[in-house]
């Protein structure tokens, strides 16, 4: 594979202050995930302290293989709800190892509300289950939690991806054979309970570990018996007589340690491709930082940053001539052979039609495919329609949803409109998918939103012989641009867990591995597509 | 979570980790590349960090013996589950529960009593079975929860060992 020629001068002007921008976006990144994951009011600290109970993140240090990745996920989910006073939601997610097998790590934080679940909480949770049933990987539950936020129980009791699924899930996961494993370090109150009942192993800590479907307080009001909880779901009730769960531990040290030991027995399985001798790029990756444009209406070479993700910068261009606004071919990451699809340009049709037979390429191939969004949409007007742009953008979403490979999703810049879906956007079930800080995510521009907004209005009133003033005008669209900057940024969408998290542009490649490798514990099937319109 | 070795009068923590196709050791905060290659007379060529030593390695049950620049060394990996399973403190461990319900049918210690491993300390009946209640360490009997003749449920506690120390 031949190495793609960078066109950069790493010493223009242009790059220096491209750098300088990104650089701060990243800088500002980092101290949002430090405070999310670090920051927490004294006392809840302290109640942590006299619950003589150890803090989320060190329990994680403590299970995982040290030296080792650990590819957290959704850091900043809720970053922009519940006045900011949930951060990460109070869920860590992540993929790492564990007695040297791949596995996911779902963890309740009970720094936060005790662990209670928001309704971000359980959107967290049922989406690392997801994750989990997607690519067979094992689940760790470090439980402690309150239980439910019962004042928004609406947002997160009843529906189809509320609560009931993570249970769901759970059953799921154990009928496909892939193993989970509870340790109870606090309390699993209510639905909560539930988690360690449907692992297939469950380890709990004396004194401070207890399951019950109705903690002490309920139990209190709803028959008048006095118990504490201890006695009424406590490790030795638990392990002794109702055997709802099946290790006792001394200490939280002990509970992990036995984790650990239960996952280094488990079962190995196949994995789906061969990996190769990994190379790093010959571009260095810091150097992203000077591709992407400070101003993100500016065009940029998607070359120059797969050039700063694959081994050896070497990638194999298919159809380098062909519908040139997407860029496809393919390279390795980290030993694995991907087919890369990026956006050069809005997608015309004879991009789409590269697109969807790509796809079908890489399915024949067994390739897994990595999406590189910077997408406006596709082209609009009269010309494309007369060429059938709606058709052909039709053919790329059906042979991405045929696909059986493995896909994973960059959004690097924008990512509008239709362009999102053809592009493996959120609905599509890529594998993972991550955000760059600068990127912007929404239906259309914000600009181009409310002019339509605008020019709808004008017409109305100009069938009924009336015309607006400017003022009138600004009126229409000052609160369209405001509502769609507040929520079309990168924070917002993971905010919301629309991604599965914003990335430091530089850690793309190894985000990217971790995801590669952990995808390929799950079998890939056979595509098989619907009706494409020809 | 780090493996912990003795090694001769010390304990030291660390782990092995793998970097592409090499590995590095991990100890106190830093990484230390690190290979270890058979030679054909048995012995051993062992790197850490550039430097080259020859070792010879035999095992025997838990112990491991490390010849190095004339000296030998045993080491010893400590299974974290033996490590942790006491390191806190009071426990229900400290009480033998009745493993069903029954009567008492002798009692051979008195409060305060020091008792070893394996001694008996009571005979239970249940079902037409007897049963000895055995000392399953070293210890002090703290309480005496029942006496001869007394019948008692299933989980009932029977006698409470002083709680041990950490060592």
């Amino acid at each position: 594979m031949r190495r793609i020629e960078s066109r950069l001068d790493i010493n223009s002007e242009n790059f220096r202050l491209n750098r300088e921008h990104n650089e701060r976006l990243a800088a500002e990144l980092r101290e949002r995930q430090r405070r999310a994951r670090y920051e927490r009011p004294q006392r809840d600290l302290d109640r942590l302290a006299r619950q003589k109970k150890m803090f989320v993140r060190d329990r994680i240090d403590l299970l995982l293989d040290p030296g080792t990745p650990f590819l957290e996920l959704s850091t900043l989910a809720a970053n922009q709800a519940y006045d900011g006073e949930v951060p990460s939601a109070a869920q860590v997610s992540g993929i790492g190892v564990v007695g040297g097998r791949e596995v996911i790590v779902h963890a309740d934080d009970a720094s936060v509300k005790g662990g209670a679940w928001y309704p971000l909480s359980v959107k967290k949770i049922v989406r690392t289950l997801d994750i989990a049933i997607e690519n067979r990987l094992p689940v760790i539950h470090l439980c402690d939690s309150a239980g439910g936020f019962l004042p928004l129980q609406a947002q997160f009791f009843a529906d189809r991806y509320y609560a009931g699924r993570i249970f769901r899930n759970q059953c799921t996961l154990s009928r496909m054979g892939v193993p989970q494993v509870a340790i109870v370090l606090g309390h699993c109150t209510a639905g909560g309970a539930y988690i360690p009942a449907l692992s297939d192993y469950s380890v709990i800590v004396r004194g401070t570990g207890a399951i019950f479907l109705g903690g002490p307080p309920l139990v209190k009001a709803a028959t008048g018996e006095e118990v504490s909880a201890d006695d009424l779901g406590g490790c030795d009730l638990h392990t002794r007589v109702s055997g709802t769960a099946d290790y006792p531990a001394h200490s939280e040290e002990e509970a992990i340690a036995i984790a650990r030991d239960i996952v280094a027995r488990l079962r190995r399985p196949q994995k789906a491709l061969e990996c190769g001798e990994a190379e790093p790029p010959y571009y260095d990756p810091a150097e992203l930082y000077g591709v992407i444009p400070r101003d993100n209406r500016v065009q940029f070479d998607m070359r120059e940053v797969i050039a700063r993700i694959v081994d050896g910068s070497r990638f194999h261009e298919y159809q380098p001539a062909y519908g040139t606004t997407l860029v496809c071919g393919y390279a390795n990451l980290w030993g694995y052979q991907v087919g890369i699809l990026a956006n050069n340009g809005v997608l015309f049709n004879d991009s789409s039609l590269k697109a969807a037979h790509f796809m079908q390429l890489c399915n024949q191939n067994v390739t897994p495919m990595v999406f590189l969004q910077n997408i406006t949409g596709y082209m609009v007007g009269r010309e494309y329609e007369m060429r059938g742009i709606t058709k052909d953008g039709a053919k790329m979403i059906m042979a991405l949803v045929g696909s059986e490979v493995p896909k994973f999703t960059v959004i690097c810049n924008g990512s509008y409109g239709a362009g999102n879906y053809g592009m493996a956007g959120r609905a599509y079930d890529p594998r993972l998918l991550f955000m760059w800080p600068q990127s912007q995510i929404s239906v259309m521009g914000a600009e181009q939103a409310a002019n339509v907004l605008s020019e709808v209005k004008l017409r109305q009133l100009e069938r009924e012989g009336a015309t607006l003033t400017p003022e009138q005008i600004a009126a229409i669209r000052e609160p369209v641009l405001e509502s769609y900057r507040a929520q079309s940024s990168a924070y917002y969408s993971t905010s919301e867990l629309w991604d599965d998290g914003v990335l430091d542009p530089v850690d793309t490649r190894n985000a990217l591995g971790v995801a590669l490798s952990a995808a390929l514990n799950a079998p890939i099937a056979t595509s098989r597509y619907g009706v494409f319109r020809m | 979570m780090f493996h912990l070795f003795a090694i001769r009068d010390e304990k030291l923590s660390a782990a092995l980790a793998r970097r592409g196709r090499a590995y590095v050791l991990l100890h106190d905060g830093r990484e230390y590349p690190v290979a270890l290659r058979q030679l054909p007379d048995g012995a051993a060529e062992i790197e850490v960090a550039g430097n080259v030593a020859r070792v010879v390695i035999a095992r025997e049950g838990d112990d491991t013996f490390v010849r190095l620049g004339g000296e030998s060394y045993a080491v010893r990996w400590i299974d974290p589950l033996d490590r942790l399973a006491h390191a806190g403190g009071a426990s229900l461990d400290d009480v033998a529960l009745a493993p069903m319900p029954g009567t008492v049918v002798a009692v051979q210690i008195k409060p305060g009593e020091r008792v070893t491993r394996g001694q008996t300390m009571m005979v239970i009946e249940s079902m037409k079975l007897e049963t000895a209640i055995v000392a399953w360490r070293d210890g002090v009997i703290e309480t005496l929860h029942v006496s001869a003749g007394q019948t008692f449920e299933r989980a009932a506690p029977l006698v409470t060992l002083a709680a041990s120390r950490e060592e």
